[in-house]
């Protein structure tokens, strides 16, 4: 420590050598804190969306003998509680269904009916649009929409609220519907159906019915109904999250939510219960910020990995710099130890001055990683900045710890250096590169054997051993493409020289003359060569493959959902008896429909059967040639067209051990039109003309892929089905759903609404639509802006690690440079030795980053659709997809390189010869 | 052949607030063949001399005269081309390109002139000979004695046969034997090839080879010796 005062000075005065120094890693460390800081300041409103959805702050849920029950005098001693900012208290009402006056549609579809105060409405209808509103008058009831819709009512009809006693017992109430209420989309609920001989009827769920609290006992009265053994009220409490709830202080927060709470219970007293919502969600909430931070801090890896390999690089020049001065200190006395020491004394208090700079440059860069961070938050953060004493710790702790790493080696290297090779005028050049690519043949060789394993146990295990050969190498895979960049990267750029002499040809056509200096000087300094060439590949390869595995996922995302719903559109029918194909074709904007019909029949493997017409099916989904096992779809249209030919998946075909051309039996029970009872079998065999994957839009699961591709399938055309179409068939084929293909131009929007409004229509798929939803999918979002801004910090660190290791050159080469341009060059002549230099440089860094990176990701995505053992996840194949984002960073990183080479020659161009020539030279 | 004269040579560095006048009004000349030794003590204004006469540096006043052509006059492309074809300089570090060997060194200045690879190769012969480098040809300057290294900043300089050459302290860093071997080397570009030639140093045996020893102090001419 008695060095500290000399390594403080050092690494103050000398501010451009300290700069050089720590650059790396401050980059590093500044892409890091940005990130902290942005998750910190984002915290509310990811606490808002860990909030989300819950049924208020708090729910009481109370039991009640008072038929008299003050609901109003409640709510307000709730609200007058410090902190409560709302409170809903409403009744559930023994109401099964609700049926219009005819008493359509003669089945009881579920419903639930609540009592409220419309001045202060539930979750349940937080959000919802009333018409005209929930201010009701007497004896009447809100219906939401769908609901309404499926029984055939609207404003001002009379319905009857239905008391189920038993099964064969119901009490009806009549009611007037006086309002319609449409509730927000929440992404849950679906559809309740009922099929029925000659119609199927659907509502969606839930479906809701409203009456005022007012109405209560009339309608009880109604139902015959009474409150004599008690009843529960449920209610919600919202409180002022701004003040008792705060992301920053969680247990000032708890102690606020206990104080609500307690006063809660005191109030509803013993016969009811408070549930702390707020509160059960808060660990949810530090588990989220926790696995923001792990999860942001991964996926920066390639940043802080380029920023330690360009720290190390600039630590080990700053030091090149001083092995005179280190020298000098040895002869008066130093010890290897105290030169070690104070080099890492100095790496340390670099550190400390990158965490502080990289944490006031980090506040600037979370600005542009608010939007990103925060990918479940549902609004606008709203704090304009926070930093934590965590992110502080960290960060500091990440950049003294990365600091203190890069300078270990460079600094027992210098200071093990002897004493006479520092004080001689010319240092031997380093000829060698001093690599030993043993670590970097394991990377590689690790990387390689774990995609061979997965892909030898493709198939599922049998045994202890497939199991532990396929499952171990696939959780290693993701790893894997990491490890095979780094590896193969160090090993192109750092095993021979020769490859800087080979590109070195490539500075030919623009330094002429000299260019035979700069061939010299790459081969004759290649470890200087190779400490440029692996940041500038690293950086590239990961660049390009994270960019190319994201768009060609993308691509994937794409083409299941085309192969999901099967068509530009599909339509599902409200009940598959009668047929709409026509009225579909209709509509303006459609240019083919297609039907696809589901045959009840009998077969081995219990497989399901689709009658389609095999023009109209081709024409409209134009399936890729990819689903076919023959690759040719114009095979399968022509398979299908053949009356008694089917088409199998692939799962069905191993399964039942069939080959192209078996003839398998397919059975149908016959039943008697009018009572349904058991007639016959038929029978009709088929030949087996073809394999598919699956055919787009043709699943039990559509429109989703689901378990398609593990389904026993039989594709064929309605002529080859035709005897399992007529209506005497148990369960005849009815239309599963409508494939719509759009004409060009025609804006699927307007389209759809015309589609859904047609009768008999249930619900309507559109693949432009669900791609657009994908992608606007707040995770997908904050994963591309993230990649987005880790590859604009790339370009960053490559750019300053180019520019700082190229000035650093040119100071260590002033006298070299001078005595060129005092021997009869121009300044701007020697100055194209540097420009040359990085040039070929950029270009072995590209080569190699480009090519690895390409590579890594085209087998990386060979291997994406595989799980455990190497079994397919998904019957959609990768296609590797090369995005325009990855092609401007190939051409936009090195330009910016080259850019930067050209700013440090124009100070070569300029270097006052007198002056640099005076100096010492050596 | 040139013909040097130099008239009210001022030269001032300015380092921040301080200025330092190295020349103040130098009057000078050398005639044509000449081999002029500069001596002075540390500071003086020696190398700030050669400095101007080789065209690396400027004066802040006065004239530098070269066949008749003043060297203020010259723009920066034509300075480069005087470096390149009039005058050759010799450095007391020798300031050779570390990366390149003997004759790679030696072939610098011809490429930079443009000449052709079969005169490149006769030149470089030539020029090996003359300072007797062809055993040692193919060596890096970290692989050769300080002696070997001005013999081969000499052939350098000497490559595209220029008629004025310029030396600051040529055997400042060389032993006695070698820098006598310098000395003899310069001599027989005078004598021989009729080289003039411009020395700065404070070596004493000087005396023996230069026509003339000009004595600088201050910044200014003080005195002139007729040599041996």
């Amino acid at each position: 420590m008695g060095l500290l005062p000399y390594a403080v000075s050092d690494v103050l005065r000398n501010r451009r050598r300290t700069v050089s120094a720590i650059l790396g890693v401050l980059l590093a460390v500044t892409f890091v804190a940005g990130t902290f800081i942005a998750i910190d300041s984002s915290a509310r409103a990811t606490l808002d969306a860990t909030l989300a959805g819950i049924p208020g702050d708090f729910s009481l849920y109370m039991y009640s003998m008072d038929p008299n029950f003050n609901f109003t005098s409640a709510e307000t001693s709730i609200l007058d509680l410090a902190g409560v900012v709302d409170a809903a208290l409403y009744r559930n009402l023994p109401v099964n269904s609700i049926v219009n006056e005819t008493g359509f549609p003669g089945v009881s579809f579920g419903i639930e009916m609540s009592a409220i105060d419309p001045a202060h409405a539930p979750f349940f209808l937080k959000g919802a649009t009333t018409n005209p509103s929930l201010d009701l008058p007497p004896e009447s009831v809100a219906l939401t929409k769908g609901y309404a819709d499926a029984i055939h009512v609207g404003l001002g009809d009379r319905v009857r609220a239905v008391n189920q006693i038993n099964e064969s017992s119901q009490i009806q109430a009549n009611l007037t519907v006086a309002a319609l209420v449409v509730l927000p989309p929440t992404g849950f609920g679906g559809q309740d159906c009922f099929y029925m001989t000659n119609a199927t009827f659907c509502v969606p769920y839930p479906s809701y019915a409203i009456i005022q609290l007012r109405d209560v006992n009339w309608l009880l009265t109604q139902l015959n109904q009474s409150d004599s053994n008690g009843y529960q009220i449920s209610g919600e409490v919202w409180i002022d999250r701004a003040h008792y709830v705060n992301p920053y202080d969680l247990e000032a927060t708890q102690r606020n939510l206990l104080r609500i709470e307690r006063r809660l219970q005191q109030l509803i007293g013993p016969n009811g219960y408070v549930s702390n919502n707020v509160g059960q969600r808060l660990d949810q909430f530090t588990s989220t910020i926790t696995g923001e931070r792990i999860e942001y801090l991964l996926l920066s890896m390639p940043v802080v990995l380029l920023g330690v390999y360009l720290g190390a690089v600039g630590v080990d020049l700053s030091h090149a710099e001083r092995r005179r001065e280190l020298a000098v200190l040895k002869t008066r006395g130093a010890r290897r130890r105290q030169l070690i020491g104070l080099l890492i004394l100095e790496a340390i208090i670099g550190g400390v001055l990158a965490a502080a700079i990289g944490l006031a440059l980090g506040v600037g860069l979370s600005r542009f990683l608010l939007d990103v961070v925060a990918p479940s938050a549902t609004s606008t953060p709203y704090d304009a900045f926070n930093l934590t004493a965590n992110t502080v710790v960290a960060v500091a702790v990440l950049a003294v710890t990365l600091m203190g790493a890069v300078a270990y080696r460079s600094a027992k290297r210098t200071a093990s250096l002897p004493i006479i090779e520092t004080l001689r005028y010319y240092a031997p050049g380093e000829t060698k590169i001093q690599y030993n690519p043993r670590t970097d043949i394991v990377l590689v060789t690790i990387g390689v054997l774990d995609y061979l394993l997965v892909w030898w146990r493709g198939t599922t295990p049998s045994d202890i051993w497939t199991f532990l050969l396929g499952f171990v190498p696939f959780l290693l895979l993701p790893f894997v493409p990491l490890l095979l960049i780094v590896g193969l990267t160090r090993l192109l750029t750092r095993s021979s020289g020769k490859i800087y002499d080979w590109f070195s040809h490539a500075a030919k056509p623009f330094t002429k003359e000299l260019y035979y200096v700069i061939r010299r000087n790459l081969m004759r300094n290649p470890r200087r060569s190779a400490n440029v060439a692996i940041i500038i590949a690293l950086g590239l390869a990961f660049g390009v493959f994270t960019l190319s595995i994201i768009a060609t996922n993308e691509a994937h995302l794409e083409r299941e959902i085309r192969a999901s719903i099967g068509a530009d559109m599909a339509v599902t029918p409200l009940g598959g008896e009668k047929d709409i194909s026509t009225n579909l074709t209709g509509v303006p904007g459609v240019a083919g429909v297609t039907t696809i019909r589901s045959i009840a029949i009998q077969v081995s493997y219990g497989a399901v059967a689709y009658a389609l017409d095999p023009d109209s099916y081709f024409a409209v989904a134009q399936p890729e040639g990819w689903y076919f096992a023959d690759g040719n779809a114009a095979h399968g249209h022509d398979v299908l067209a053949q009356t008694g030919q089917v088409l199998v998946t692939r799962y069905f075909f191993d399964q039942a051990a069939l080959e192209i051309g078996d003839r398998i039996p397919l059975f149908a029970t016959l039943t008697w039109p009018t009572n349904g009872t058991y007639r016959g079998t038929i029978q009709e065999n088929v030949t087996i003309g073809g394999v598919v994957s699956l055919l787009p839009g043709v699943s039990t699961s559509a429109p989703y892929i689901g378990f398609g591709p593990y389904q026993s399938v039989i594709y064929a055309s309605v002529a080859t089905m035709q005897r399992f179409l007529d209506p005497s068939v148990q369960n005849f084929g009815s239309v599963g759903r409508y494939l719509l293909d759009l004409a060009p131009g025609a804006d699927w929007r307007t389209v759809k609404s015309s589609v859904a409004a047609e009768d008999g229509v249930s619900s309507v798929d559109v693949t432009a639509e669900t791609i657009e939803l994908a992608n606007a999918s707040p995770f997908v979002r904050a994963l591309s802006g993230f990649i987005g801004m880790e590859i604009a910090f790339i370009v960053l660190i490559l750019t300053a690690g180019v520019g700082l290791i190229l000035y650093a050159a040119s100071l260590e080469r002033d006298v070299e440079f001078a005595g060129i341009i005092a021997r009869g060059s121009s300044g701007w002549q020697t100055a194209e030795l540097l420009v040359g230099e990085a040039f070929v440089i950029i270009l072995v860094g590209l080569t190699i980053g480009v090519g690895v990176g390409l590579g890594t990701a085209f087998f990386a995505t060979n291997w994406l659709a595989t799980g455990p053992a190497g079994v397919p996840t998904s019957p959609v194949p990768y296609f590797f997809v090369f995005p325009w984002t990855a092609l401007l960073l190939v051409l936009g990183a090195p330009a910016a390189m080259l850019l930067a080479a050209l700013l440090v020659s124009v100070r070569t161009a300029h270097i006052n010869l007198a002056k640099v020539l005076k100096l010492r030279g050596g | 052949m040139p013909n040097i004269v130099t008239k009210d040579l001022m030269k001032v560095y300015r380092a921040g607030r301080s200025e330092v006048i190295a020349l103040r009004g130098l009057d000078m000349s050398v005639a044509d063949g000449e081999l002029v030794a500069v001596q002075g003590p540390s500071g003086c204004g020696k190398t700030t001399l050669l400095n101007l006469l080789g065209g690396i540096d400027r004066p802040t006043a006065g004239r530098i005269e070269v066949d008749g052509s003043n060297l203020v006059d010259l723009g920066d492309g034509d300075l480069v081309k005087y470096r390149l074809s009039r005058v050759g300089f010799i450095f007391q570090f020798f300031n050779l390109v570390p990366t390149l060997t003997a004759e790679e060194n030696i072939e610098l200045p011809l490429r930079l002139a443009g000449k052709g690879p079969s005169i490149r190769a006769k030149r470089r012969k030539e020029l090996l000979e003359l300072v007797g480098m062809t055993q040692r040809a193919s060596h890096r300057p970290d692989e050769l004695s300080g002696g070997e290294q001005q013999r081969v900043a000499i052939g350098v300089a000497l490559a595209n046969d220029p008629p004025l050459l310029l030396a600051d302290e040529p055997t400042g860093e060389l032993d006695t034997k070698t820098g006598q071997e310098v000395l003899d080397l310069f001599r027989r570009l005078n004598q021989e090839f009729k080289k003039t030639i411009v020395v700065v140093t404070h070596d004493a045996r000087v005396s023996h080879i230069a026509h003339r020893i000009l004595e600088i102090q201050d910044g200014k001419i003080m005195g002139e010796t007729a040599a041996a």
